[in-house]
Protein backbone atom coordinates (compact mmCIF):
# COMPACT_ATOMS: atom_id res chain seq x y z
CA UNK A 1 0.00 0.00 0.00
CA UNK A 2 3.03 2.49 0.70
CA UNK A 3 3.62 1.61 -3.27
CA UNK A 4 0.23 2.42 -3.99
CA UNK A 5 0.85 6.18 -2.47
CA UNK A 6 4.30 6.58 -3.94
CA UNK A 7 2.78 6.20 -7.34
CA UNK A 8 -0.52 8.09 -6.72
CA UNK A 9 2.59 10.92 -5.78
CA UNK A 10 4.04 10.96 -9.34
CA UNK A 11 0.85 12.20 -11.16
CA UNK A 12 0.78 16.53 -10.62
CA UNK A 13 -1.17 18.76 -12.43
CA UNK A 14 0.87 20.86 -14.92
CA UNK A 15 0.96 24.73 -14.93
CA UNK A 16 -0.28 25.12 -18.06
CA UNK A 17 -3.21 22.72 -16.62
CA UNK A 18 -3.69 25.02 -13.57
CA UNK A 19 -4.01 28.25 -15.77
CA UNK A 20 -6.44 26.17 -17.95
CA UNK A 21 -8.52 25.51 -15.02
CA UNK A 22 -8.61 28.59 -13.52
CA UNK A 23 -9.18 30.97 -16.80
CA UNK A 24 -12.03 28.97 -17.04
CA UNK A 25 -13.18 29.61 -13.88
CA UNK A 26 -12.89 32.98 -14.03
CA UNK A 27 -15.01 33.25 -17.60
CA UNK A 28 -17.63 31.29 -15.98
CA UNK A 29 -17.47 33.47 -13.30
CA UNK A 30 -17.42 36.96 -15.40
CA UNK A 31 -20.08 35.02 -17.80
CA UNK A 32 -22.46 34.16 -14.62
CA UNK A 33 -21.86 37.90 -12.74
CA UNK A 34 -22.80 39.27 -16.35
CA UNK A 35 -26.34 37.27 -16.69
CA UNK A 36 -26.89 38.41 -12.95
CA UNK A 37 -26.74 42.00 -13.61
CA UNK A 38 -28.92 41.55 -16.99
CA UNK A 39 -31.54 39.46 -15.05
CA UNK A 40 -31.79 42.38 -12.42
CA UNK A 41 -32.47 44.70 -15.14
CA UNK A 42 -35.13 42.77 -16.58
CA UNK A 43 -36.72 42.63 -13.16
CA UNK A 44 -36.50 46.09 -13.01
CA UNK A 45 -37.83 47.03 -16.41
CA UNK A 46 -40.54 43.90 -16.37
CA UNK A 47 -41.63 45.37 -12.52
CA UNK A 48 -44.60 47.68 -13.53
CA UNK A 49 -46.09 45.59 -15.73
CA UNK A 50 -45.95 42.48 -13.48
CA UNK A 51 -47.55 44.57 -10.96
CA UNK A 52 -50.53 45.46 -13.25
CA UNK A 53 -50.84 41.57 -14.16
CA UNK A 54 -51.19 40.81 -10.43
CA UNK A 55 -53.69 43.13 -9.93
CA UNK A 56 -55.54 41.68 -12.53
CA UNK A 57 -55.30 38.30 -10.94
CA UNK A 58 -56.74 39.57 -8.12
CA UNK A 59 -59.55 41.31 -9.85
CA UNK A 60 -60.49 38.17 -11.83
CA UNK A 61 -60.34 36.11 -8.84
CA UNK A 62 -62.18 38.67 -6.60
CA UNK A 63 -65.02 38.65 -9.44
CA UNK A 64 -64.98 35.09 -9.65
CA UNK A 65 -63.59 34.29 -12.80
CA UNK A 66 -60.97 32.22 -11.06
CA UNK A 67 -59.32 30.70 -14.21
CA UNK A 68 -56.08 33.36 -14.36
CA UNK A 69 -55.77 33.98 -10.59
CA UNK A 70 -55.00 30.16 -10.27
CA UNK A 71 -53.06 29.46 -13.12
CA UNK A 72 -50.01 26.83 -11.63
CA UNK A 73 -46.58 27.65 -12.62
CA UNK A 74 -43.46 25.40 -11.67
CA UNK A 75 -41.42 26.92 -8.40
CA UNK A 76 -37.82 26.06 -6.73
CA UNK A 77 -38.21 23.67 -3.36
CA UNK A 78 -35.07 23.61 -1.19
CA UNK A 79 -33.96 19.91 -0.23
CA UNK A 80 -33.28 19.42 3.17
CA UNK A 81 -31.33 16.64 4.89
CA UNK A 82 -32.39 15.07 8.07
CA UNK A 83 -30.50 17.58 10.23
CA UNK A 84 -32.35 20.61 7.87
CA UNK A 85 -29.05 21.37 6.44
CA UNK A 86 -30.13 22.51 2.67
CA UNK A 87 -28.32 20.36 0.04
CA UNK A 88 -29.97 21.41 -3.14
CA UNK A 89 -33.16 22.71 -5.45
CA UNK A 90 -35.40 20.73 -7.14
CA UNK A 91 -38.25 22.15 -9.17
CA UNK A 92 -41.97 21.27 -8.97
CA UNK A 93 -44.68 21.55 -10.82
CA UNK A 94 -43.35 22.10 -14.28
CA UNK A 95 -46.47 19.87 -15.86
CA UNK A 96 -47.71 23.11 -18.07
CA UNK A 97 -43.77 23.93 -18.77
CA UNK A 98 -43.44 21.11 -20.68
CA UNK A 99 -44.37 18.92 -23.77
CA UNK A 100 -44.43 15.36 -24.01
CA UNK A 101 -44.96 13.22 -26.92
CA UNK A 102 -44.33 9.81 -27.43
CA UNK A 103 -44.12 7.73 -30.52
CA UNK A 104 -42.81 4.02 -32.07
CA UNK A 105 -40.69 4.21 -35.08
CA UNK A 106 -39.66 0.92 -36.11
CA UNK A 107 -38.41 -1.04 -32.91
CA UNK A 108 -37.51 2.59 -31.28
CA UNK A 109 -39.93 4.15 -28.83
CA UNK A 110 -39.29 8.09 -29.23
CA UNK A 111 -39.82 10.13 -26.55
CA UNK A 112 -39.69 14.21 -26.96
CA UNK A 113 -39.80 16.52 -24.41
CA UNK A 114 -40.73 20.47 -25.62
CA UNK A 115 -39.60 23.37 -23.32
CA UNK A 116 -42.70 26.09 -23.82
CA UNK A 117 -40.73 28.28 -21.79
CA UNK A 118 -37.28 27.99 -23.00
CA UNK A 119 -36.13 31.65 -21.96
CA UNK A 120 -37.16 31.23 -18.20
CA UNK A 121 -35.07 29.63 -15.43
CA UNK A 122 -34.47 26.70 -15.04
CA UNK A 123 -34.83 25.64 -18.67
CA UNK A 124 -32.85 28.80 -20.45
CA UNK A 125 -30.21 27.17 -18.39
CA UNK A 126 -30.42 23.30 -18.78
CA UNK A 127 -27.23 22.03 -20.77
CA UNK A 128 -28.31 18.56 -20.12
CA UNK A 129 -32.17 16.68 -19.80
CA UNK A 130 -32.56 13.16 -18.77
CA UNK A 131 -35.72 11.40 -17.71
CA UNK A 132 -35.51 10.41 -14.43
CA UNK A 133 -38.93 8.56 -13.75
CA UNK A 134 -40.97 7.21 -16.25
CA UNK A 135 -42.86 3.78 -17.15
CA UNK A 136 -44.55 2.86 -20.04
CA UNK A 137 -48.24 0.60 -19.67
CA UNK A 138 -50.23 -1.50 -21.80
CA UNK A 139 -53.80 -1.39 -22.47
CA UNK A 140 -54.67 -3.33 -19.21
CA UNK A 141 -52.75 -1.04 -16.86
CA UNK A 142 -49.89 -3.11 -16.49
CA UNK A 143 -46.39 -1.71 -16.22
CA UNK A 144 -44.47 -3.12 -19.57
CA UNK A 145 -41.19 -0.83 -19.23
CA UNK A 146 -39.83 1.12 -16.54
CA UNK A 147 -36.86 3.91 -16.43
CA UNK A 148 -34.95 1.74 -19.64
CA UNK A 149 -31.88 3.51 -20.47
CA UNK A 150 -32.29 5.53 -23.75
CA UNK A 151 -29.69 4.41 -26.56
CA UNK A 152 -29.49 8.36 -27.84
CA UNK A 153 -30.78 11.67 -26.43
CA UNK A 154 -30.77 14.47 -29.29
CA UNK A 155 -31.11 17.87 -28.50
CA UNK A 156 -32.20 20.66 -30.61
CA UNK A 157 -33.18 24.00 -29.98
CA UNK A 158 -35.80 23.48 -27.23
CA UNK A 159 -36.53 20.21 -27.37
CA UNK A 160 -34.89 16.56 -26.59
CA UNK A 161 -35.72 13.67 -28.05
CA UNK A 162 -34.86 10.49 -26.19
CA UNK A 163 -34.63 7.19 -28.61
CA UNK A 164 -35.08 4.18 -26.18
CA UNK A 165 -35.31 0.49 -27.40
CA UNK A 166 -38.66 -0.51 -27.99
CA UNK A 167 -38.38 -4.33 -29.98
CA UNK A 168 -39.80 -6.05 -26.64
CA UNK A 169 -43.13 -3.99 -26.74
CA UNK A 170 -45.63 -6.30 -28.74
CA UNK A 171 -48.35 -4.47 -31.46
CA UNK A 172 -50.84 -2.71 -29.27
CA UNK A 173 -51.63 0.75 -27.54
CA UNK A 174 -49.48 1.57 -24.49
CA UNK A 175 -49.25 4.59 -22.59
CA UNK A 176 -46.20 6.52 -21.34
CA UNK A 177 -46.32 8.34 -17.83
CA UNK A 178 -43.67 10.26 -16.89
CA UNK A 179 -43.15 12.08 -13.19
CA UNK A 180 -39.36 13.55 -13.10
CA UNK A 181 -36.79 14.71 -15.33
CA UNK A 182 -33.23 15.80 -14.29
CA UNK A 183 -32.00 18.61 -16.03
CA UNK A 184 -27.85 19.94 -15.61
CA UNK A 185 -25.65 22.09 -15.86
CA UNK A 186 -22.41 21.90 -15.25
CA UNK A 187 -20.80 22.94 -12.15
CA UNK A 188 -24.63 22.68 -10.59
CA UNK A 189 -25.97 20.32 -8.55
CA UNK A 190 -28.60 18.14 -10.88
CA UNK A 191 -32.23 19.89 -10.90
CA UNK A 192 -34.87 17.01 -10.62
CA UNK A 193 -37.86 18.69 -12.34
CA UNK A 194 -41.36 17.19 -11.46
CA UNK A 195 -44.51 17.10 -12.90
CA UNK A 196 -47.00 14.92 -14.47
CA UNK A 197 -47.40 13.86 -18.26
CA UNK A 198 -49.04 10.91 -19.85
CA UNK A 199 -49.46 10.37 -24.10
CA UNK A 200 -50.93 7.57 -25.52
CA UNK A 201 -48.70 6.04 -28.48
CA UNK A 202 -49.49 2.49 -30.17
CA UNK A 203 -47.02 0.12 -31.82
CA UNK B 1 -15.24 35.79 2.60
CA UNK B 2 -16.32 39.02 1.25
CA UNK B 3 -16.53 38.73 -2.84
CA UNK B 4 -16.78 42.91 -3.08
CA UNK B 5 -13.01 42.78 -2.05
CA UNK B 6 -11.18 40.14 -3.21
CA UNK B 7 -10.80 39.34 -6.38
CA UNK B 8 -11.72 35.67 -7.81
CA UNK B 9 -8.22 35.03 -9.58
CA UNK B 10 -6.04 35.21 -6.10
CA UNK B 11 -8.40 33.21 -4.01
CA UNK B 12 -8.87 30.37 -6.90
CA UNK B 13 -5.32 30.63 -7.97
CA UNK B 14 -4.34 29.89 -3.69
CA UNK B 15 -6.91 27.14 -3.68
CA UNK B 16 -5.75 25.56 -6.66
CA UNK B 17 -1.81 25.90 -5.83
CA UNK B 18 -2.92 24.51 -2.40
CA UNK B 19 -5.02 21.37 -3.60
CA UNK B 20 -5.36 21.36 -7.08
CA UNK B 21 -3.00 18.36 -7.30
CA UNK B 22 -4.46 16.31 -4.61
CA UNK B 23 -8.24 16.89 -6.06
CA UNK B 24 -7.09 16.21 -9.68
CA UNK B 25 -5.57 13.13 -8.60
CA UNK B 26 -8.68 11.62 -6.40
CA UNK B 27 -10.82 13.01 -10.13
CA UNK B 28 -8.77 11.03 -12.11
CA UNK B 29 -8.30 8.25 -10.32
CA UNK B 30 -12.19 7.55 -10.05
CA UNK B 31 -12.97 9.28 -13.52
CA UNK B 32 -10.16 7.50 -15.67
CA UNK B 33 -9.96 10.63 -17.96
CA UNK B 34 -8.09 13.41 -17.65
CA UNK B 35 -10.30 16.17 -18.72
CA UNK B 36 -12.98 14.82 -17.20
CA UNK B 37 -10.83 15.08 -13.94
CA UNK B 38 -9.75 18.77 -14.97
CA UNK B 39 -13.47 19.47 -15.55
CA UNK B 40 -14.11 18.45 -12.18
CA UNK B 41 -11.82 20.35 -10.52
CA UNK B 42 -12.64 23.45 -12.11
CA UNK B 43 -16.35 22.97 -10.78
CA UNK B 44 -14.98 22.32 -7.15
CA UNK B 45 -13.24 25.54 -7.32
CA UNK B 46 -16.35 27.66 -8.87
CA UNK B 47 -18.73 25.87 -6.33
CA UNK B 48 -16.05 27.06 -3.31
CA UNK B 49 -16.18 30.80 -5.12
CA UNK B 50 -19.94 30.45 -5.20
CA UNK B 51 -20.61 29.21 -1.53
CA UNK B 52 -17.60 31.27 -0.15
CA UNK B 53 -17.84 28.40 3.03
CA UNK B 54 -16.31 29.71 6.23
CA UNK B 55 -13.46 26.77 7.58
CA UNK B 56 -12.61 26.30 11.30
CA UNK B 57 -8.84 25.14 10.07
CA UNK B 58 -6.86 24.17 6.87
CA UNK B 59 -8.34 20.37 7.54
CA UNK B 60 -11.43 21.46 7.38
CA UNK B 61 -11.16 23.18 4.17
CA UNK B 62 -9.20 20.19 2.77
CA UNK B 63 -12.04 17.74 3.61
CA UNK B 64 -14.98 20.23 2.08
CA UNK B 65 -13.23 20.52 -1.11
CA UNK B 66 -12.52 16.68 -1.58
CA UNK B 67 -16.13 15.91 0.12
CA UNK B 68 -16.99 18.34 -3.25
CA UNK B 69 -14.87 16.16 -5.58
CA UNK B 70 -16.12 13.20 -4.38
CA UNK B 71 -20.04 14.20 -4.80
CA UNK B 72 -18.81 15.70 -8.56
CA UNK B 73 -17.44 12.41 -9.54
CA UNK B 74 -20.01 10.36 -8.21
CA UNK B 75 -22.58 12.39 -10.24
CA UNK B 76 -20.85 12.13 -13.32
CA UNK B 77 -20.44 8.39 -13.04
CA UNK B 78 -23.62 7.69 -12.58
CA UNK B 79 -24.12 9.62 -15.54
CA UNK B 80 -22.05 7.55 -17.36
CA UNK B 81 -24.04 4.47 -16.09
CA UNK B 82 -27.31 6.05 -17.36
CA UNK B 83 -25.66 6.37 -20.97
CA UNK B 84 -24.47 2.69 -21.03
CA UNK B 85 -20.81 3.57 -20.48
CA UNK B 86 -18.87 2.33 -18.33
CA UNK B 87 -15.99 3.63 -15.89
CA UNK B 88 -13.42 1.51 -16.92
CA UNK B 89 -13.71 2.93 -21.08
CA UNK B 90 -10.49 4.85 -20.74
CA UNK B 91 -8.29 3.03 -18.35
CA UNK B 92 -5.61 2.82 -20.68
CA UNK B 93 -5.69 6.56 -20.55
CA UNK B 94 -4.50 6.69 -16.71
CA UNK B 95 -2.50 3.36 -17.29
CA UNK B 96 -0.73 5.32 -20.03
CA UNK B 97 -0.17 7.86 -17.27
CA UNK B 98 0.73 5.68 -14.74
CA UNK B 99 3.32 3.59 -17.09
CA UNK B 100 5.46 7.29 -18.16
CA UNK B 101 5.74 7.93 -14.72
CA UNK B 102 6.88 4.50 -13.16
CA UNK B 103 8.11 1.30 -13.92
CA UNK B 104 5.55 -0.76 -11.69
CA UNK B 105 2.68 0.79 -12.69
CA UNK B 106 0.37 -2.29 -11.65
CA UNK B 107 -0.90 -1.26 -8.79
CA UNK B 108 -2.49 1.79 -10.22
CA UNK B 109 -3.81 0.03 -12.73
CA UNK B 110 -5.45 -2.53 -10.22
CA UNK B 111 -6.83 0.35 -8.22
CA UNK B 112 -8.49 1.81 -10.84
CA UNK B 113 -10.28 -1.34 -12.29
CA UNK B 114 -11.96 -1.78 -8.92
CA UNK B 115 -15.68 -0.61 -8.53
CA UNK B 116 -16.01 3.19 -6.97
CA UNK B 117 -17.11 2.56 -3.68
CA UNK B 118 -13.75 0.31 -2.71
CA UNK B 119 -11.52 2.33 -4.88
CA UNK B 120 -12.83 5.61 -3.38
CA UNK B 121 -12.00 4.81 0.32
CA UNK B 122 -8.91 2.69 -0.35
CA UNK B 123 -7.80 5.52 -1.76
CA UNK B 124 -8.77 8.50 1.15
CA UNK B 125 -7.34 5.83 3.57
CA UNK B 126 -4.01 5.10 1.91
CA UNK B 127 -3.21 7.87 -0.06
CA UNK B 128 -5.06 11.04 1.59
CA UNK B 129 -4.49 9.14 5.09
CA UNK B 130 -7.54 10.16 6.28
CA UNK B 131 -8.93 8.11 9.34
CA UNK B 132 -12.26 5.76 9.21
CA UNK B 133 -14.58 8.09 11.04
CA UNK B 134 -13.35 10.82 8.48
CA UNK B 135 -13.78 9.20 5.68
CA UNK B 136 -16.98 8.37 6.70
CA UNK B 137 -18.18 12.21 6.83
CA UNK B 138 -16.23 12.82 3.58
CA UNK B 139 -18.42 10.06 1.90
CA UNK B 140 -21.70 10.07 3.65
CA UNK B 141 -21.57 6.66 4.97
CA UNK B 142 -21.25 4.84 8.92
CA UNK B 143 -17.86 4.11 10.15
CA UNK B 144 -18.60 0.16 9.81
CA UNK B 145 -19.90 0.53 6.09
CA UNK B 146 -16.32 2.08 5.60
CA UNK B 147 -14.53 -0.26 7.63
CA UNK B 148 -16.66 -2.94 5.55
CA UNK B 149 -15.40 -1.17 2.03
CA UNK B 150 -11.72 -1.15 3.21
CA UNK B 151 -11.64 -4.70 4.26
CA UNK B 152 -13.68 -5.96 0.76
CA UNK B 153 -11.18 -3.24 -1.08
CA UNK B 154 -8.15 -4.77 0.32
CA UNK B 155 -9.06 -8.25 -1.11
CA UNK B 156 -10.16 -7.61 -4.32
CA UNK B 157 -7.06 -4.73 -5.27
CA UNK B 158 -4.98 -8.01 -3.93
CA UNK B 159 -6.37 -10.19 -5.74
CA UNK B 160 -6.89 -8.33 -9.06
CA UNK B 161 -2.94 -7.51 -8.61
CA UNK B 162 -1.41 -10.88 -8.43
CA UNK B 163 -3.68 -12.36 -10.87
CA UNK B 164 -3.04 -9.50 -13.34
CA UNK B 165 0.38 -7.89 -12.23
CA UNK B 166 2.52 -10.53 -10.56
Amino acid sequence: MNNLKKEISKIELSESEKQRILQNCIKKIESEQENYSMKKNKIINYKKPLIAVAALAVAFSLTGITAMATTEKGFFRDTKRFDGAITGQNYHNATDELLVYAAVEEDVLMVTVKMVKMEMIPYCEIEVLELENYRVLNAEGTVVMENAVPNNVIMEDNQVKFQIPAEKLAEGTYKLELDVLCGSKKADQDLLIYGGWECEFTK
Amino acid sequence: MNHSSVRPTDVLEEILNQYGTMLFRYALMMLNDTSEAEDVVQDTLLIYWQKSPVFNDKDHEKAWLLTVTVNRCRDLLRKRMRRGETSLDNVAEVADIAAELSEDSGILEALIQLPEKYKKVLYLYYVEEYRIEDIAGIIGKTASAVKMRLKKGRELLGEKYRKEFM
